[in-house]
């Protein structure tokens, strides 16, 4: 009891920074005393981050400046109609531009390039979608994607890109997205991204590529610092022909009919095909395939070579 | 009784004098007692605004206690329904030796339990326990700032120690 006592004196002794070496070496010997010790160091880890002084003076005469401010123009009714006229024309503007959806749309043989509002960059393939809000973009990066896009993500918080088959999270890295129909491809180019499909969740490190195709999963690398097609050209690795096609109408909003040939899902074509000249992009496919080729406006015809 | 120039709350050079002495520390009482999530420095800068506005009535002598009250009452005013909430700063640098990941998650763990605990102590003992361990503060001068005896402050301090163990070894 007595001893108690004294531990207890010796305890708050030390909490006033007043017990001796002597009194210290008394309360180490009690086995409680590493508990209060630790509590009473843990103490130090809630301080509150400290601004400078002489700039928080700075603030407080912004502070007092905007205070004279508002109270002039209380005494005034013309400038106080003109400032509710204006608060309510920001608000309403404000509103339309911060809560409504942003949509790019690209069509057929058109790309375009966007910048989000955290400067992160969007380049948006032929005939895809995204749509945005800016509301609280800061904290809350997500946007919507159908079609095929590449990105240039600043570092901040979690950016997922959402798709009807799977989405992509990254905090900070360049990477492409392409979901065209039963097709999911993402390739990461920078840093690391986070791909979660119903099928499966995995993490992508730069230079590897993973894609979903009617449900088969297959991971790849590249060695490619952005995908091809922001290079002018399309290049494919074992893919069934038939979307190569796709792919082709896409890029050049042109209809290709296919005549006294069936194409089944056997049929891959590895290889590439340019953006910018129809007739070498279909002579790489034609000769492929030992096809020609007809060009009639918009209408190309593919048949079995002579 | 003539009253001295220099020494008048509403000059410039005076006023800021009082600001760079007192700011720092009405900002921290204002912490340890309601914690972070109502924004202590701006109760403390609403504070100044006022003692600005009223520096005619107010002499430099009397400027600590009338920013004290002020800044307590801003934050009455708001504190009514919320919950004090203490920010915890990352653990610091002489920690990362230790990388085993089962010790990282207790200190975690433990953190979050001082941190409910923090909350749970009144806020008459949090602010003293805290003036104390944080800024290292004698128990005299947290009860010159306070207006309380030493006896009350030692007993406020010694009160939070034992309270604190109790919660986190109930948590």
């Amino acid at each position: 009891m007595e001893e108690q006592k004294n531990i207890e004196l010796l305890l708050r002794k030390w909490l006033d920074g007043e017990a001796t070496p002597a009194e210290i070496a008394v309360l180490e010997q009690w086995e409680e005393f590493h508990t209060y010790k630790k509590i009473a160091e843990t103490a130090l880890l809630f301080t509150l981050p400290k601004p400078n002084s002489q700039q928080s003076y700075k603030q407080l005469q912004q502070n007092l400046a905007s205070h004279k401010k508002r109270r002039s123009a209380i005494f005034k009714p013309l400038l106080k109609i003109a400032a509710v006229a204006a608060i309510i024309a920001l608000a309403f503007g404000g509103y339309t531009y911060y809560f409504t959806t942003h949509n790019y749309t690209t069509k057929t043989a058109q790309t375009k390039h966007i910048t989000l509002p955290d400067n992160s960059k969007v380049s948006l393939s032929v005939a895809s979608v995204i749509s945005y809000s800016r509301f609280n973009w800061k904290q809350n990066r997500n946007l919507t994607l159908e079609g095929e896009a590449f990105f240039e993500v600043e570092k901040g918080e979690k950016f997922t890109v959402e798709t009807p088959l799977g989405n992509v999270s990254v905090l900070g890295t360049t990477f492409n997205v392409e979901q065209r129909d039963n097709f999911f491809e993402v390739t990461c180019y920078e840093g690391k991204v986070l791909v979660v499909t119903p099928q499966k969740t995995l993490h992508l490190v730069a230079g590897e590529s993973f894609s979903l195709n009617n449900g088969n999963i297959t991971t790849q690398k590249t060695n490619l610092n952005t995908p091809d097609w922001v290079n002018g050209y399309s290049s494919f690795t074992s893919i069934p022909i038939t979307e190569v096609i796709k792919a082709l109408e896409r890029q050049y909003a042109i209809e290709i009919k296919i005549k006294n040939v069936t194409f089944g899902s056997d049929d891959l074509y590895t290889g590439t095909f340019v953006h910018d000249n129809l007739s070498s992009a279909l002579q790489s496919i034609a000769l492929a395939f030992n096809l020609t080729y007809q060009q009639n406006g918009h209408v190309v015809t593919l048949q079995k070579g002579e | 009784m003539p009253k001295s120039l220099h020494n008048n709350t509403c000059q410039e050079t005076v006023f800021k004098k009082i600001y760079l002495r007192y700011a720092d520390e009405i900002r921290n009482f204002l912490y340890y007692k309601f914690g972070s999530n109502l924004n202590p420095e701006d109760k403390m800068q609403e504070a100044f605004i006022k003692l600005w506005k009223k520096c005619k009535d107010v002499p430099p002598e009397k400027a600590k206690s009338f920013l004290y009250t002020v800044a307590n009452n801003a934050m009455l005013n708001e504190v009514k329904h919320k919950k004090v909430i203490l920010k915890y700063q990352q653990q610091k640098k002489e920690h990362t030796n230790h990388q085993d990941p089962q010790f990282l998650l207790e200190e975690e763990e433990y953190l979050k339990k001082y941190q409910l605990a923090l909350a749970e102590l009144s806020e008459a003992q949090r602010v003293a326990f805290l003036m104390n361990r944080i800024e290292g503060k004698k128990h005299k001068e947290i009860a010159e700032i306070l207006g309380i005896s030493q006896k009350a402050v030692e007993k406020r301090i010694y009160g939070a120690l034992k309270k604190l163990r109790k919660t986190i070894k109930e948590l």
